[in-house]
């Protein structure tokens, strides 16, 4: 007699609840690793669709795992040849600003060249270091999140800031 | 504690009062405020999840779930696993949207042929975004940035850009978005731009351009845009986008000290040359100029 799934996730609640868990946290992961020019937010629908295709198959708790991982290889499989381009938001440009036109320029600058050090980074650097620094998260919720231990995380930020200091300060 | 633990502990949000007063004296402190301060410009998009939960309850559909009987033979397993293959695969073709998008970089320009045969030549750093299933329902294209258009004879698409939508029924323009400016240039046939309330044809010979809210006609006897064959050509342009589209061209950063961005510029540079297209700008206004690698500056010598 097969053994049935204790927590089947096939219920509308239960899914929207996993939904409403990790859409965002999924998003930001393929964001912050792929860029934004792959469709990231495209990719992570389609990995809760296909959670839901299987979901007599994966429990509850590794739910998690399973989207990431589907995530990834939908995305993994559009890399190809793209270069990774993680765009910053624009910055002003009018005089309607207090800011001079040298502060709004040399600011355009530092942005642009912090825009291709991050492209530079390892992505395993970049994703840790903006989801610590952009998205708030601490070492620990990041560790779990991508499924490595607190001290590789830290290693894998720190090693980012000093990646990006060099590069972009020249130092 | 060492400068390492200190950082990592400061990363965290995890310093207390008396360390982050010590980390704060370290000779670095500027340089790691600026990088985290500055991180912020690089958020991923926040997600509506109410939104995109009916959305993606919508792109689901209601079907009953093979359920593996508990007495399968192997050959039995086999056969659910086919159709369940068969079944995802037949239900990511014809759900998925077939959005085509095509980005270029700095310093790069490329052609694209759209399923009709029309061609789109896009200059550097654009996008063009359009869906290749629907295309003979819905012939509409998003664009961000320059691009010049030859649509086929009979044809009729629309081009949408933040500041308005141009119509074309088999013609050759150009379209130039760049930040709030917006020219359009028709070399052959006829296009119709609408913008807000204002709906303006532009027969070929025809130019339209409209930056800070006043909107420009003039004329070309151009047959394909300057940028095609190699040079950039500005009439009545502000200063800044003159450097902006230099930046774009040769991807390289510039500083303008001293000078007035707005200034009109009216003239071109070639893209194959660096010193002599920025000649081509400094000149006219009787600017100096510094290069140093990839970062240039501009600037008035008093």
């Amino acid at each position: 007699m097969k053994k049935k799934l204790h927590n089947n996730i096939c219920d509308e609640n239960l899914f929207s609840s996993i939904y409403n868990k990790y859409i965002q946290d999924l998003n930001d992961f393929l964001y912050y690793k792929f860029g934004a020019l792959l469709g990231p937010e495209d990719k992570a629908q389609e990995a809760f669709i296909k959670l839901w295709k299987n979901c007599d198959k994966v429990s509850s708790d590794k739910a998690k795992s399973f989207l990431f991982t589907v995530a990834n290889n939908l995305m993994l499989n559009e890399v190809k040849h793209q270069k990774v381009v993680l765009k910053h938001k624009a910055t002003k440009t009018d005089a309607s600003d207090n800011e001079s036109p040298e502060f709004i320029l040399e600011q355009k600058q530092y942005l642009e060249k912090y825009q291709k050090a991050l492209a530079n980074l390892s992505e395993v650097q970049r994703v840790a270091f903006l989801l610590n620094r952009v998205e708030g998260k601490k070492h620990s919720e990041i560790a779990e999140m991508l499924g490595i231990t607190l001290r590789a995380t830290r290693k894998r930020i720190y090693n980012a800031v000093e990646n990006l200091r060099k590069e972009i300060e020249g130092i | 504690m060492n400068k390492e633990d200190l950082i990592i502990k400061w990363l965290d949000g995890e310093l207390s009062v008396a360390e982050l007063a010590s980390f704060k004296k370290l000779p670095e402190y500027k340089s790691y405020k600026k990088l985290y301060d500055n991180a912020t410009y690089f958020k991923s998009p926040v997600i509506d999840k109410k939104e995109y939960y009916t959305n993606f309850k919508s792109l689901v559909v209601n079907e009953e779930k093979p359920l593996l009987k508990s007495n399968t033979t192997l050959k039995f397993l086999m056969r659910i696993a086919a159709i369940f293959v068969i079944g995802f695969g037949l239900y990511f073709t014809v759900l998925k949207e077939d959005m085509v998008k095509v980005n270029t970089q700095l310093a790069e320009q490329t052609n694209i042929n759209l399923p009709d045969d029309s061609e789109i030549i896009i200059n550097a750093d654009s996008k063009i975004k359009y869906n290749e299933k629907k295309w003979n329902e819905k012939r509409t294209l998003q664009l961000n940035g320059e691009a010049f258009f030859k649509v086929a004879k009979g044809k009729k698409f629309d081009v949408q850009t933040n500041l308005g939508t141009i119509s074309v029924l088999g013609t050759q323009f150009n379209v130039r978005q760049r930040g709030k400016m917006l020219e359009v240039q028709c070399f052959e046939g006829l296009v119709s731009v609408e913008m807000g309330k204002s709906n303006i044809k532009l027969p070929a010979g025809n130019t339209l351009r409209f930056i800070n809210g006043k909107i420009t006609e003039g004329t070309t006897r151009l047959l394909m845009p300057s940028w095609v064959v190699g040079k950039s050509t500005f009439e009545s342009i502000p200063y800044y986008e003159v450097i902006a589209e230099f930046e774009r061209q040769f991807n390289v950063s510039v500083v303008l000290s001293n000078f007035d961005k707005q200034k009109i510029f009216t003239g071109s540079f070639v893209n194959n040359n660096k010193e002599l297209a920025l000649k081509s700008i400094t000149q006219p206004f009787k600017l100096s100029y510094d290069i140093n690698k990839d970062q240039i500056r501009i600037f008035k010598n008093e």
